[in-house]
């Protein structure tokens, strides 16, 4: 019979660290991780990549951690804990031995966590952890967005990365603690700024600038200039940061299919009104917690020392600097620290009370000494050898300077009350320094907790998934949009079919063709290929072209969509298909209740008229209810507006839109039908009422990967699933049943 | 004498860590906001939070699908997915969330029409599509409800407190502003 074991607190706390590092970590550490949470009913099979969106787990853990409470676990927590052991020595020398990516250990360490899973305990549902509903607190302000950026990492020293992230951790915070104020002020800086912290310099951003458009090539030239200046300026900061983040390369997300789920973005950028970029960081679970924290104490301050600290730290010499910026930074933000939150209130408020207003002169005159004391407590808290690393480092910069002297005076202090019971004198002003670095102190740990949390994660997942095995890509030209005057219509269309993986055999063609007009829905010529070939190699490409002539009161005030259909058989499946998608519009097609509102560019208008007659002829019973619902929705294209990634429905009948989403048809459909999700539920909300209480529905989320366990979300992305025929929804069998049954019916 | 300074340091170090942290406790156990005198509330089937015991629950609320003892209590409800719960530290009940589907026939209007409109609205996951949580801090009442229209969601149950002290205690995840993450 399995020991009955309880996931303790320490337990709880370095997972939850592991979870907060994405995969940042060695495949050992994973292994164990996910070793222990598989053991946690509910969480059998869960990946590692899921782990790391799960809100709910990371609740249960935090519940943990805090001792709220203690779930025990079928196995033997320290018999896992052995076997990692004995896996590691094996691992080091595989590692020292190849050239390894940490993709693949982490995709083998998931797959021998999986194999490992011993047999399944009857499935519980997961207890609700908390009281009240814990709903994930609103991530701050998360920007609108057009670009994202992943930063690839590279390998590095571990010594060197784990010394320069301390070394660099006060200039990392007050960028971070300062981002919402100096993005008011300078968000050029603060761009800058956010990307020098990650390591990312002018030189990754200047490489890649052939690889977009002219436009945007415009407004990154300024990028690169902004982080040029903050180079010298902070051309010690820059080198260290170098060594700390050291990066491989950097990539432009400009859409969806760039293949990787928003949380797994670095960072994002949204164009400013005036020109330029304005720096949206993504963080994670932690670095949110951390980030608002140190806002609050220290916004306004590090936006200060990092205005003011361009000329003082170009004249320093690189040793001193490290400690003078701590030093400086940390000293202004407490000073300045008049309206910090809860607890952290109410000490200052005790103290005040207690010590009398000249306190804060106090603390500030004090200030080098309670750094040193937070350096210390941070690390020996925090653990591990970073967090030794810090303590060490801590008191050697809190030591090294008058802190030796003042720490001699302090034992002095403390011996003199033993001997004569002077107790106040002496024991006043380092019990002053230890309570003034307690929320210092919280905060550093955060904060060292949140740098590696920066890094991308190596495995990804795709918004919108495609096969594996096939692709297929449809292209037209001229691409329109055409006027009905224009009629007949003739263009030329290029099918290219890929075999991605290995060799495709055993084909079959499928072609259609369907003109949407508001009279209704008819089919229209798609021609097959005389001969299907036998099997398609990677090396070699499938290409079909073909030239269409569109003609006739049919096409009038139109969507023209062509998809071509593959099925074939791969090395690893038998039917496996896939699709390429064409659209052109003619004259103004039917838009239901949506209506294109505002300006739009001449491209985005083309891809979300296609979306919506997209949307009106692939799903019209799902566009009838929300047009029951609202008599008009209003879409705009408004990039500021928009609060994800792609789009925004911010309540009510209104849409906004970024280009992001709309590369093409198909992301555009996703986009439109997931944001339309919303508006339904708003105008609707009999039918988010029913999802709620569907059987099974709220156990599934997060639906095909996004939304966390948000129901609100999972409402929208399952109709969004649904609309585009995705194949993870089959995954997802109830939110499935319920959208075919309540909402595409 | 360096080294006997810094192991002094050291141990005094220690020990003010702990001295610092008993003081904090104490402090953070000393409210610096007037508690507001616990009154009695709004109450579901006979239960009033802050006053019904465990005792109570259990013979209204019935069985608990998990164990009796602990302090959170679910119990069947009419969706599926989501149980009643009640919340008892230790022997009295200080939270209840009810969950409403629309088998139950409860609607905002029901709550409106006893205690007039909610002085407080708080926004959460569910503002994007159209539920906000509707508070009523001195009446110990709140309920996730439509914006527009009457469906209901929840309705949670507490001992009279001000809004600060709700939000801290029972709506961590909401805020006083709308800020759609989509």
């Amino acid at each position: 019979m399995a020991k009955e074991i309880t996931i303790d607190i320490e337990t709880a706390r370095r997972l939850l660290f592991i979870l907060s590092l994405e995969g940042d970590v060695k495949r050992e550490e994973i292994e164990w991780a996910l070793g222990i949470i598989h053991q946690i009913p509910g969480y059998e099979s869960i990946t590692l990549t899921k782990a790391v969106q799960d809100r709910a787990l990371k609740e249960i853990l935090v519940a943990i951690a805090a001792e709220q409470i203690s779930p025990t676990t079928p196995k033997d927590l320290e018999t896992l804990i052995e076997d990692a052991q004995k896996r590691e020595a094996a691992l080091e020398a595989a590692e020292k031995t190849g050239e390894k990516r940490t993709e693949e250990f982490i995709a083998a360490a998931e797959k021998a966590a999986k194999t490992k899973a011993q047999t399944k305990t009857p499935p519980v549902p997961p207890e609700p952890q908390a009281a009240a509903p814990e709903t994930a607190a609103p991530s701050p302000t998360e920007a609108p967005v057009s670009l994202g950026i992943k930063i690839t990492p590279e390998a590095g020293k571990v010594l060197q990365k784990v010394t320069s992230r301390i070394a660099t951790a006060p200039f990392r915070a007050a960028v971070s603690f300062a981002g919402p104020t100096l993005t008011a002020d300078e968000p050029g800086r603060a761009a800058a700024l956010s990307l020098l912290a990650r390591g990312v310099t002018s030189e990754h951003v200047e490489k890649k600038l052939g690889e977009v458009d002219t436009k945007s090539q415009e407004k990154l030239q300024s990028l690169v200039k902004a982080i040029k200046a903050e180079e010298q300026f902070f051309s010690v900061q820059t080198r260290l940061l170098k060594q700390a983040f050291p990066v491989k390369e950097i990539t432009f997300l400009l859409s969806p299919e760039s293949g990787l789920t928003q949380t797994q973005v670095a960072i994002f950028f949204k164009p400013q009104e005036r020109g330029g970029f304005e720096a949206v960081p993504r963080r994670s679970f932690f670095g949110d917690l951390a980030n608002r924290f140190g806002s609050q104490l220290f916004g306004k301050a590090s936006s200060n020392f990092l205005k003011k600290g361009a000329e003082k730290v170009a004249t320093k010499v690189a040793g001193k600097v490290a400690t003078k910026l701590a030093t400086e930074a940390a000293t202004t933000a407490v000073a300045a620290a008049t309206g910090p939150p809860g607890w952290v209130t109410k000490v200052i408020a005790w103290l005040a009370t207690e010590i009398g207003p000249k306190v804060l002169g106090w603390i500030k005159k004090h200030f080098k000494d309670i750094l040193g004391v937070s350096l210390v407590a941070g690390g020996v808290l925090v653990g591990g050898g970073a967090g030794m690393a810090v303590a060490l480092g801590g008191g050697l910069i809190w030591l090294g300077g008058a802190g030796l002297t003042t720490a001699g005076q302090y034992a002095g202090g403390f011996l003199s009350f033993f001997v004569s019971n002077l107790l106040i004198p002496a024991f006043a002003k380092p019990l002053l320094i230890i309570l003034i670095s307690v929320p210092v102190t919280v905060a550093l740990i955060l904060f060292i907790i949140n740098s590696g949390a920066y890094v991308v994660p190596p495995s990804s997942s795709s918004v919108l998934e495609e096969n594996p095995f096939i692709g297929v890509v449809k292209e037209v030209e001229p691409a329109g949009p055409f006027e009905n005057s224009n009629l007949p219509v003739s263009v030329s269309y290029a099918i290219t079919v890929t075999a991605k993986r290995g060799t495709i055999t055993n084909i079959s063609f499928e072609h259609k063709c369907e003109a949407i007009a508001e009279k209704g829905t008819s089919p229209c010529p798609a021609p097959l290929p005389e001969t299907t070939p036998l099997e398609i190699s990677p090396v070699e490409p499938y290409v079909y072209t073909y030239t269409q002539t569109y003609s006739g009161a049919s096409y009038r005030d139109s969507l023209v969509i062509n998809t071509f259909t593959v099925t074939a058989d791969t090395s690893e499946t038998t039917g496996s298909s896939a699709s390429g998608v064409a659209s052109i519009i003619i004259g103004n097609p039917p838009t239901g209740c949506y209506n294109i509102a505002g300006t739009w560019p001449a491209n985005e208008r083309a891809a979300i008229m296609a979306a919506v007659s997209n949307l009106i002829g692939g799903s019209p019973t799902y566009v009838a209810r929300l047009c029951a619902a609202y008599s008009q929705v209003n879409l705009y294209y408004d990039p500021p507006k928009v609060c994800g990634a792609w789009g925004c429905a911010p309540g009510g009948n209104v849409i906004y839109f970024n280009s992001a989403g709309l590369g093409n048809t198909h992301n555009a459909t996703y986009i439109l039908a997931h944001e339309s999700g919303h508006v339904l539920s708003y105008g609707s909300p009999n039918l988010y009422q029913a999802y709620l209480a569907f059987p099974g529905t709220l156990g599934e989320l997060p639906v095909c990967t996004y939304g966390g366990g948000e129901p609100a979300e999972g409402f929208a992305e399952a109709i969004a699933r649904f609309a585009v025929g995705s194949s993870c929804l089959a995954n997802e069998p109830n939110n499935k049943l319920f959208v075919e049954t309540y909402i595409f019916r | 004498m360096g080294k006997i300074k810094i192991r002094i340091l050291l141990v005094l170090l220690l020990g003010l860590f702990v001295v610092g942290a008993f003081l904090l406790l104490r402090a953070r156990s000393t409210p610096s906001l007037p508690t507001p005198t616990p009154s009695a509330g709004a109450k579901y089937k006979f239960l009033i939070p802050g006053t019904s015991s465990r005792g109570d629950v259990l013979k209204n609320l019935g069985q608990p699908l998990n164990d009796e003892a602990s302090e959170l209590l679910n119990f069947k409800s009419n969706n599926p997915n989501l149980p009643h719960q009640a919340v008892v530290p230790e022997d009295t009940v200080v939270f209840i969330r009810e969950i409403i589907t629309a088998k139950d026939k409860k609607t905002t209007e029901d709550i409106t029409s006893q205690y007039g409109n909610a002085p407080y609205t708080l926004y959460g996951p569910a503002s994007v599509n159209g539920f906000n949580l509707y508070v009523y801090p001195d009446k110990g009442i709140a309920y996730i409800g439509h914006v527009e229209e009457s469906i209901l969601l929840e309705i949670w149950y507490f001992q009279p407190t001000t809004i600060e002290d709700f939000q801290t205690r029972w709506a961590k995840g909401y805020s006083t502003t709308h800020r759609p993450i989509q």
